[in-house]
């Protein structure tokens, strides 16, 4: 969590006044989560990236139909899923087919699970990230820092691309497998 | 578990993932995941966690989301100002039309309300700069004119660097085409491209309304993170020296994140690039100066007209070398993009088989492979059209793509070195003027 849960209500309000500099403390306390939120069914960074931001404009524009009463965060996240939803609608046009795909995933999100789940796999995730061997490491950062597709990949470790998608399969399979022991500990 | 389900399902996750799926795998694809049960599931779960890891490479912090947002709402602001400042401007010649029709020259009045509606239309719509653009036609040896409200109109020429001082704002209308950049607080340096007009953007914002251009000629607005390729639509762009964003009103622009991939943009969506590392950021806004005759890549041997990426680079007396010494790539990046030129350079790499040049914002690479590492190679790097040719030691070297992007005519120059590696640089040149032959060697 990347901001001071005490001084929240009292940024609402200020913020809600149209005080900016107020609201970069909300967006800074919230902002994290919500990112975690989005990656659960959006896999592009700079999608994701876009997608949050987008949220905490359309909030700070609607600030003026917040409840003060009841709690930010939900009012926050129903404003994410709007901003989730018109970027596949957005995109539908532009991705053709990757759309069929798109509105699968979306039918039923991930993003059902509670906010905090979200940031603490993320958290979890990270953990385990650290833990991957040097080899496998190389591989993850091609194809998730480096944005590499799978056919570059193959060329440039001279495997085949099904050994590449295997590999990165498997990858993702235990990176997550880890993430929810992690979960699992820290919860018992 | 199925070994070859599982082949096939990771071939279909990773095309969908990266957008090289086929529409029956794309069908396939979303079937399962609405059919239910395990399989939707578990491709829910690598859907997240691909998701989640491409997350935990963001370098973004909680300081650089809160500032895109404020930038983000600034700029709306001022684009709102600028919308109410032409709307208002046309109110006078709509009571002018509303006087004729008090006159009583009913017939005359009805044909002046349908022209000055259709005026009205053009000038509040996307193209509203048009009459302003009409009126304030450049002379033709400039590209374009800057308008400022407490100013009178300016011409500015290739090559001019423009600066609005910060907290307020001046128009730029660009090569007499109904191109409108208004900059807000911008620091920015107009140049040609071929075809087509270059705005470097060193700080501040702009807004921008572009017309359709002809084809095959672009308004690009580069910035030291991102380079925007406009076709013809609105959007806001600011840039500092962390990061750029972009928020696009109308039409599509394509991003081109220096560190990332490139992204195309639509209406209503915005963008940030990543932000670079403190590192990495340039000290002074410093730009490879434009090469009329044989210039070096490196001025004086520093590197202040370019970006360290990755790794470490500096000068030892006039050899640019680049390493990363906790076994890292290293990457050095140009702080402007660049068009047709050729460049020449003695290259020598160490501890490793290859590195590359990198070509027009990473979409062509020229492998360095020499067959005996450490020794001397002389490399000359051709750019036309954006078609790349390359030789080493005068043999033709097979360029590979990239990002791929096709036809690509402008772009950053970078040098590449595979992970734990050296790359030792002399006597780099380069020349935008295609009319002259190579430097001697």
């Amino acid at each position: 969590m990347d901001g001071s849960e005490d001084t929240l209500p009292a940024s609402i309000a200020r913020a809600r006044e149209g005080d900016r500099d107020a609201y970069a403390e909300v967006v800074r306390a919230y902002q994290a989560r919500l990112r975690a939120q989005v990656a659960l069914t959006v896999a592009d960074r700079e999608a994701i990236l876009s997608i949050v931001q987008d949220a905490f404009v359309d909030a700070w524009r609607g600030l003026a139909t917040y409840d003060g009463e009841r709690p930010f965060l939900p009012w926050l996240r129903a404003i994410l899923r709007t901003c989730i939803a018109k970027h596949y609608r957005e995109q539908r046009v532009q991705r053709r087919h990757l759309a069929l795909v798109d509105a699968a995933l979306l039918s039923q999100p991930c993003e059902d699970a509670p906010v905090e789940d979200a940031a603490e796999r993320l958290a979890a995730l990270r953990r385990c990230l650290a833990e991957v061997p040097a080899g496998s490491r190389e591989l993850l950062s091609l194809r998730f820092e480096q944005d590499w597709q799978v056919k570059r990949i193959a060329e440039h470790l001279h495997k085949s691309a099904n050994a590449v998608s295997m590999s990165l399969l498997r990858l993702k399979e235990e990176l997550s497998a880890c993430a929810q022991r992690r979960l699992q500990g820290r919860r018992s | 578990m199925n070994p070859g389900a599982d082949d096939a399902l990771a071939a279909l996750i990773e095309g969908y993932l990266e957008g090289t799926i086929d529409e029956d795998g794309a069908r396939t694809l979303a079937g399962l995941v609405q059919s239910g049960g395990a399989q939707a599931r578990r491709i829910r779960d690598l859907v997240a966690t691909a998701g989640l890891i491409s997350l935990s490479y963001d370098p973004v912090t909680a300081v650089d989301m809160a500032r895109s947002v404020d930038e983000h709402l600034t700029a709306d602001a001022q684009y709102s100002d600028l919308l109410r400042s032409v709307s208002a401007a046309i109110v006078p010649r709509r009571s002018w039309a509303k006087t004729w029709i008090g006159l009583g020259a009913l017939v005359a009045a009805l044909l002046l309300v349908l022209v000055n509606l259709a005026t009205y239309t053009i000038r509040t719509g996307p193209r509203a700069s048009a009459a302003m653009v009409q009126k304030l036609e450049p002379a033709p040896a400039t590209i374009a004119v800057l308008h400022g409200p407490l100013q009178p109109d300016r011409a500015i020429a290739a090559g001019e660097r423009v600066t609005v001082p910060e907290g307020s704002a001046a128009v730029l209308i660009i090569d007499h085409e109904p191109t409108i950049c208004t900059l807000d607080g911008a620091d920015c340096i107009l140049m040609h491209g071929s075809p087509g007009i270059i705005l470097r953007l060193l700080h501040g914002g702009i807004s921008a309304e572009v017309a359709h251009q002809p084809p095959g000629v672009h308004v690009t607005i580069s910035t030291a993170q991102a380079v925007v390729t406009v076709i013809g639509t609105r959007f806001i762009i600011s840039a500092d020296a962390a990061r750029t964003q972009l928020k696009v009103l109308q039409g599509l622009v394509a991003f081109r994140d220096r560190l990332g991939g490139t992204t195309a943009v639509a209406a209503g969506e915005a963008v940030a690039s990543q932000a670079l590392p403190a590192s990495a950021r340039p000290a002074s806004t410093t730009v490879l100066p434009v090469a009329e005759t044989w210039s070096p890549l490196f001025p004086g041997g520093a590197l202040a007209a370019w970006t360290q990426q990755h790794g470490a680079w500096h000068s030892e007396q006039g050899t640019i070398v680049g390493e990363d010494r906790a076994g890292g790539p290293a990457r050095i990046l140009s702080t402007r993009s660049l068009g047709d030129f050729t460049m020449a350079c003695r290259m020598r790499i160490l501890r490793i088989n290859w590195a590359e040049i990198q070509l027009l914002g990473y979409n062509v690479f020229v492998p360095v492979a020499p067959a005996q590492p450490g020794t001397w190679q002389y490399l000359v790097v051709n750019v036309r059209a954006g078609q790349v040719s390359a030789t080493c030691n005068g043999q033709a070297v097979h360029v590979q793509p990239g990002l791929d992007l096709g036809v690509v005519r402008f772009g950053i120059l970078s040098f590449y070195v595979r992970p734990g590696g050296r790359c030792e640089i002399r006597d780099a040149q380069f020349c935008e003027n295609p009319d002259l032959p190579l430097p001697p060697r």
